[in-house]
């Protein structure tokens, strides 16, 4: 195993809550990735998808770095900023590199979210959406699972009062 | 996939009692869902299973914050319902998306871990019901691990190794991103990892390539049905090895591609709408990830 801090297997318990609610949680990773970053762009340097793709990689570090971070002040960016934020994967590699108590999967999560004009501001990325996304996960359990198996499976006690027909 | 029974419920005792979440695109696969089912059975694990947009974790709706926050509130209350000390996760999503966000944003009376991770817990019992041989030299497709904490190529390494008759090859590519959907996104990255795939692949003297995730096994399926290579889940050869066999129905679908309806046959285009059939499904059968240049 490669990693010594865990033993194989074991079961990790969620720590409480350190906000109320999803936007408010990602107000707070903004502020703190606002306050921890130093633009240094180790990030960027190591990111998997940056390197596949020469003409990204090409462009300065540092400057795609303080392109993200201006998406986050929802200012408008630079083009290698926005690309990059459009080809993140969620490798995580960034995050092994950081050398800040920051997390540049989330800085970039959080960069995308807002470009597509989520927690205010003004869209500068179009969202790739499937609109039939959930009609296909239902028509998939349609087509294999048993009646009783949706039903006990993919209709939350919850939902049984305006279940869906 | 060889024939075989599922298995008969309540011959194991029961040892354990977890909630076995599904996520949403797995249910495409529905040999790979009965599979795990049966493995946690015959583990003596009782699984509350759950799955699908009710227990969604909102990860795909990036796009749209508000959605995204309340399925994520919805899914932790009803996680919290189930009333199960301990969730297992098939879905890399899913569980990043628990650990970074939902867990940290409402009450979740519960841990959290990978199916993978459950398999290796129990890795000795689970050998002894690995019995069958599955004569296959493999390579893993690997990407980057979804959570630094979960060691996930080197936990299949190990699964797969209790497997007899599977030789495991270790080749030095790693995908970007950390399962394919990303780069189903992108045709020309995805088309550039899937030749690296199957170059190392063939370089290595591999009989099949191994997914981790439904999600690349969606995607890499379609190397199969074309010929380039044989793509299995890891489930699907632990399933052969124990004995019970399902029909890998989505790769029959992704083999007849947009002449898939005869397979889904008149009821079950019925069921689900013809118009969803035409616009939706035929369309993600017919796609393929990789066109080799002559």
């Amino acid at each position: 195993m490669s990693d010594p801090d865990r033993r194989a297997g074991e079961a990790r318990p969620l720590d409480p809550p350190v906000a109320d609610g999803v936007e408010e949680l990602f107000l707070l990773e903004r502020e703190r990735i606002l306050s921890g970053c130093t633009q240094c762009g180790r990030c960027f340097e190591v990111c998997p998808m940056v390197q596949d793709e020469p003409a990204l990689a090409a462009a300065d570090a540092k400057s795609a770095v303080q392109g993200v971070l201006e998406i986050l002040h929802a200012r408008r960016a630079s083009p290698e900023a926005l690309a990059w934020v459009a080809r993140c994967a969620k490798s995580g590699v960034c995050d092994e590199h950081c050398p800040e108590p920051v997390s540049p999967k989330m800085m970039l999560r959080l960069a995308r979210i807002m470009a597509y004009g989520g927690l205010g501001g003004t869209a500068q990325l179009g969202a790739r959406e499937d609109p039939d996304f959930f009609n296909k996960v239902h028509a998939f359990a349609r087509l294999q699972l048993t009646g009783e198996e949706r039903e006990q499976w993919t209709v939350a006690p919850a939902s049984r009062l305006g279940k869906r027909p | 996939m060889d024939g075989g029974a599922r298995l008969a419920p309540g011959k194991t005792p029961v040892s354990e009692a977890i909630t076995f979440w599904l996520g949403c695109n797995v249910l495409r696969h529905g040999d790979i869902v009965h599979a795990c089912v049966d493995i946690l059975r015959a583990l003596g694990v009782d699984a509350k299973v759950v799955g699908g947009p009710d227990y969604c974790c909102g990860s795909v709706k990036d796009a749209n914050l508000a959605t995204e926050a309340g399925m994520a509130k919805r899914t932790a209350q009803n996680m919290a319902a189930a009333g199960r000390a301990r969730v297992v996760a098939w879905c890399p999503s899913c569980h990043a998306q628990m650990n970074e966000v939902i867990s940290r944003a409402h009450q979740t009376p519960f841990s959290i871990g990978h199916f993978a991770e459950l398999l290796l817990e129990r890795r000795a019992e689970l050998a002894k019901l690995l019995a069958r041989e599955v004569p296959l030299r493999v390579m893993l497709h690997e990407h980057h691990a979804y959570d630094r904490r979960v060691p996930i190529n080197a936990i299949l390494a190990e699964l797969l190794a209790l497997i007899p008759g599977v030789t495991v090859l270790q080749g030095s590519y790693r995908a970007p991103g950390y399962m394919c959907s990303p780069l189903a996104a992108m045709p020309p990255l995805m088309e550039r990892m899937c030749g690296r795939t199957v170059a190392q692949a063939r370089s290595l003297g591999a009989d099949a390539l191994v997914t981790i995730y439904h999600q690349c096994h969606r995607e890499l399926v379609g190397l199969d049905v074309d010929g380039h290579l044989p793509v299995h889940n890891y489930v699907q050869l632990m399933a052969r090895s124990m004995g019970i066999g399902y029909a890998d129905e989505y790769r029959a679908w992704k083999a007849a591609g947009s002449g898939a309806k005869p397979l889904l046959g008149e009821a079950r285009i019925a069921a689900v709408g013809e118009a969803l059939v035409d616009r939706a499904l035929l369309p993600e059968f017919a796609r393929r990830p990789w066109t080799p240049k002559r």
